[in-house]
């Protein structure tokens, strides 16, 4: 395995990793090696203290996830740690999740839940490329309602499709320069702060629900483990359901 | 009897390239069709040659960025033809097909394509609602298989592509038990934008058509639009929810 790759000695951003799913692979990453944890909220600075409690690295940097000028600096600020391997987006706003029939959301609601995710994910995608190493890997992490579509959820659904086309496109872009991008497509409620998966829109499952714990062993193996031949790829934990190729 | 035979079809930048095609396919197939394109005198050129092919079409000059055009546009629909029973939505940014460094990408080019393609497709969506629940009618989007599969050079047109198709998915089971089907065309078609670029560079078209199963680009009017009045119509009343790609067999990956 190649050592710049992420979890093997290199530093990890974790640019929404103050809540949820970020947070729970902040202090995952952060047992093995220095992790940023890139939030807005305020509580990116609870969380690193929890890495640095467990004996871990980390350090708390706070950007605005619009604001590209401050993900960069906060990007830059983690390559100062030693040198920056991954880049993990995850960052749900919970307020855009909540059924509502599309044609009862105003350009505002709309603009929060479909427009606002994807240009955030542009500032992190091009702040962590022109950060990362070489061998660098991007990770994403979106909700699996776009892969099949949710009633009530319209706006959320086009984000996270986007989203998921964003990173393709970005892993076509920098896969000349050896940066890999992937997704890691995680059931709603364990993104959505409920602790596990099914739920909203559920459907037949293969295996029970999946966990926060489950979508950060994916996002850890996107990071370090996957051949560097692979880009562009979704990993789906949703305990079987969506069985995509 | 013509399969939209008596119905209303509205058709956002149709006013040339696919959105011209499809309009003309529309008609064709007995629909009477509202003509939008920012640029009215490109939409009443559209309009009169449907007339002058024996069919019915009104232009309305709407930019879908423009809350009150799209409703206009709607409006157009039930003052001129009483109804509007599908909304087929083509328009996309006028940038769509600049070559795009991801790196740079600013966020003011992000906000010409989601504007018309994603925001101006909500706009449209609930403006349309009441009105295609009536009998009950259709929602076609037009993406691109760039959608699916992403690309360096056009990465923001790729993602708004791929938005809609989320859309699609999701508004289709939110519409389902109204009867409003939602699908999408992803179409390989020469536009006007490439055929510019199939005059500055004369051989593109020979090598995009080599790798076209069917050994060349699809016509807007001829390869696009039958399908898409296929997704308008009753023979396809138990399709929702798909995407279905026109493209010679150039993508198959979906």
């Amino acid at each position: 395995m190649d050592g710049a790759r992420a979890g093997h000695g290199g530093v990890t951003a974790v640019v929404g990793g103050a809540d949820g799913v970020g947070a729970a692979l902040a202090r995952r990453l952060g047992t093995v090696a220095p992790v940023a944890v890139v939030g807005c909220t305020g509580r990116e600075a609870a969380v690193a203290e929890a890495v640095r409690a467990a004996g871990g690295s980390a350090i708390a940097l706070t950007a605005d996830h619009l604001d590209r000028r401050a993900v960069a600096a906060a990007l830059a600020a983690a390559a100062d740690l030693g040198p920056l391997t991954g880049v993990v987006h995850a960052h749900l706003d919970p307020g855009t999740v909540v059924p509502t029939p599309v044609t009862a959301l105003s350009d505002e609601a709309w603009d929060r839940a479909a427009d606002v995710p994807v240009r955030a994910l542009l500032v992190t995608i091009q702040a962590g490329a022109a950060a990362l190493s070489p061998g660098g890997r991007i990770v994403v992490v979106v909700p699996t309602l776009g892969i099949t579509g949710e009633p009530g959820l319209v706006a959320a659904c086009t984000a996270a499709e986007a989203q998921r086309t964003l990173a393709k496109s970005a892993a076509r872009t920098w896969g000349p320069d050896g940066i890999g991008v992937h997704v890691v497509a995680a059931e709603l409620g364990v993104l959505a702060g409920s602790g596990t998966g099914g739920g909203l829109g559920a459907r037949p499952a293969a295996l029970p629900p999946s966990t926060a714990d489950d979508v950060v062993d994916a996002v850890c193996t996107a990071l370090a483990h996957l051949p560097t031949s692979m880009t562009g790829a979704t990993l789906f934990v949703d305990a079987g359901v969506t069985m995509l190729p | 009897m013509r399969p939209l035979e008596g119905q209303v079809a509205l058709v956002t930048g149709a006013g040339g390239g696919v959105g011209r095609g499809l309009a003309l396919a529309l008609a064709d197939a007995g629909a009477a069709v509202v003509v939008t394109a920012r640029r009215v005198t490109t939409g009443d050129a559209v309009a009169a040659e449907i007339g002058r092919r024996g069919g019915s079409a009104t232009s309305v000059a709407c930019d879908v960025t423009v809350a009150d055009d799209v409703e206009a546009a709607v409006a157009a629909a039930l003052d001129v033809h009483g109804a509007l029973d599908h909304v087929v939505h083509n328009a996309s940014s006028g940038r769509s097909s600049e070559v795009t460094d991801l790196a740079t990408a600013s966020p003011e080019l992000w906000e010409e394509h989601a504007g018309v393609a994603l925001r101006g497709l909500h706009r449209l969506v609930r403006a349309a609602e009441p009105h295609l629940a009536r009998r009950p009618g259709s929602l076609v989007v037009l993406t691109s298989p760039a959608g699916v599969e992403g690309t360096a050079t056009l990465p923001f047109y790729a993602t708004v592509k791929s938005g809609q198709r989320g859309f699609v998915k999701a508004l289709a089971r939110e519409w389902g038990p109204a009867g409003i089907r939602v699908n999408a065309v992803a179409p390989l078609a020469v536009t006007p934008a490439m055929a510019n670029a199939f005059v500055e560079d004369p051989e593109l078209e020979g090598r995009l058509a080599a790798i076209t199963p069917l050994g060349r680009l699809g016509d807007a009017e001829a390869d696009i639009g039958p399908p898409t009045v296929f997704l308008c119509s009753d023979a396809a009343r138990y399709v929702t929810g798909q995407t279905l790609v026109v493209s010679g067999g150039r993508f198959t990956a979906l």
